[in-house]
């Protein structure tokens, strides 16, 4: 790669020999991961916009891991390399389950491109308690949600009744997590730094954008008798499900509460860039050191 | 007043499953022919649901019956306790690829799956990297290099111990000879790696 050199000042000429030396590197570097095999891993994790992406980053580099680009056959990934006893890798999907780029298409291929055996979709959700009226500890922006179970509420049944629209639940089915990754996360969430701060539970999964407290209401009553209270919700966990079976999952969610789903969602506030950055840390902070601390020799 | 007398009694059958009633009275009728088969058929990267057939022939007069239902552990370990095998050694690789992924997953649940992963890769390298198949799914997969720490010997022995489980119940309860029993088991172990790191499906998908 060329770079011109201008007639300028040599503080701005010893930045471009700098910025040339850095470019230089990272092509070469690029090149030579292009053309590198393509580590296994034991997680992959899914980011699905760029404010999870960058955060991921943000949080693994604190944490000192690795971020590095690596192209593979199919995808570009992010290899962290060893986080404790396990290997980790990242892959970005667009968002929402569907669609040529979505977390389906990604998760199928991804998983078997890497030789995953464990699936982590990071970034935001939606909270379903804003009112703490749950008898629960209550919920607060950038709290971490965690599915044992996912409900994919899409899956449901639209009838007329009597000229009324009656929508009907009955054909959603809860998916449950991997357990293992489920017990690493549980472990983690009872540390000082997390217990009040991690909730455990269904999450559901589906393709709307909700700003209604209502429909988030009628989805949590009617939804709770699956095995586990509805905690939250999101959009691209259907995806994974796609890339497992159902009887051998591989899966987890871990997302932080950006809003509750309801009228008070702005997204063009400052204040949601604010709780959108703090939710994408916190559930990138929450699994990555869940993965660092989570020590074999400490189950005997 | 408790009536608990037939839960001590040994006469009392425990069977877990609807089927184990049925399949007890014919196998004690003694058939002149029966064998299981766990038909798991791949459907594009997946599996349909896995179904146990069992299929017999009452007397040398009569056609060969077939009867079957879905798959259930304790079902097929009530086979195996009656000494029933299934209609190959591939297949018989698929029944213990069921088994030991059961087994091991405990394994996994316990310890973490990075941690199992790596000192899965480390056994089946000691004990199984001669063969050919699996040594070309090794190199495919990579090194576990696992830290060995105090867990490590019993994360080491709780897999080969779930391997010996399976070599045990192919000697034990169903009288193979040790040299088609080690077949048995290689196949075993390869279609567990397949699934467990998406051998196969990589293939399909061109990655490999």
């Amino acid at each position: 790669m060329h770079i011109s050199h201008y007639n300028l000042q040599s503080t701005t000429k010893r930045c471009c020999r700098r910025l040339k030396s850095w470019l230089q590197e990272h092509v070469c570097k690029q090149n030579s991961q292009s053309n590198s095999k393509l580590p296994r891993c034991d997680v992959l994790l899914f980011v699905a916009t760029p404010t999870e992406k960058e955060k991921l980053e943000e949080v693994a580099r604190s944490l000192n891991l690795q971020f590095t680009r690596r192209q593979g056959k199919a995808f570009k990934y992010y290899d962290l390399g060893q986080v404790g006893t396990y290997r980790v890798m990242a892959v970005k999907s667009e968002v929402g389950a569907f669609g040529h780029d979505g977390s389906a298409a990604r998760a199928i291929a991804a998983k078997i491109e890497t030789h995953a055996t464990g699936l982590v979709s990071l970034g935001m959700a939606f909270g379903t308690d804003p009112h703490k009226s749950t008898g629960f500890r209550g919920q607060n922006k950038g709290d971490v949600l965690v599915s044992r179970i996912l409900l994919p509420y899409d899956n449901r049944r639209v009838r007329s009744v009597d000229g009324a629209v009656v929508t009907d639940y009955e054909r959603v089915v809860p998916y449950h997590a991997k357990e293992s990754l489920v017990k690493a996360l549980r472990k983690h969430s009872m540390s000082s730094e997390w217990e009040t701060h991690v909730h455990f539970g269904a999450m559901l999964t589906g393709g709307a954008l909700i700003e209604c407290a209502r429909f988030r209401d009628d989805l949590v009553r009617r939804l709770s008798d699956r095995g586990e209270l509805v905690i939250g919700g999101e959009m691209e966990g259907a995806g994974l499900l796609a890339a497992s079976n159902p009887r051998a999952p591989t899966w987890i969610i871990a997302k932080g509460i950006l809003d509750f789903a309801d009228e008070e969602r702005d997204p063009k506030s400052p204040q949601f860039a604010r709780d959108r950055a703090i939710a994408c840390e916190c559930a990138a902070k929450f699994v990555l050191t869940a993965l660092l601390s989570d020590n074999p020799d400490e189950q005997n | 007043m408790d009536n608990l007398d037939k839960y001590f009694n040994p006469e009392t059958p425990a069977a877990t499953h609807p089927k184990i009633r049925t399949w007890t009275s014919l196998i004690e009728s003694n058939p002149v022919f029966i064998e299981c088969e766990i038909y798991r058929k791949r459907e594009g990267l997946d599996f349909l649901p896995i179904k146990i057939y069992l299929r017999y022939r009452l007397t040398d007069d009569v056609p060969q019956q077939d009867d079957h239902d879905d798959w259930d552990d304790g079902l097929n370990q009530f086979l195996i306790a009656k000494g029933i095998h299934a209609i190959s050694e591939e297949n018989e690789g698929i029944r213990f690829n069921l088994m030991l992924s059961r087994r091991l997953q405990n394994i996994e649940i316990r310890y973490g799956e990075g941690y199992f992963n790596a000192v899965f890769l480390v056994v089946i390298e000691s004990g199984f990297g001669a063969n050919a198949e699996i040594a070309s799914m090794l190199k495919i997969v990579g090194p576990g290099n696992p830290h060995k720490g105090t867990s490590y010997p019993d994360v080491l022995s709780s897999i080969e111990g779930a391997i010996k489980m399976c070599a045990d119940c192919l000697v034990k309860e169903l009288k193979y000879p040790r040299d088609a029993a080690q077949r048995i088991l290689i196949e075993t172990v390869k279609q567990y790696m397949d699934e467990r790191f998406s051998i196969t499906n990589a293939r399909f998908l061109g990655f490999i």
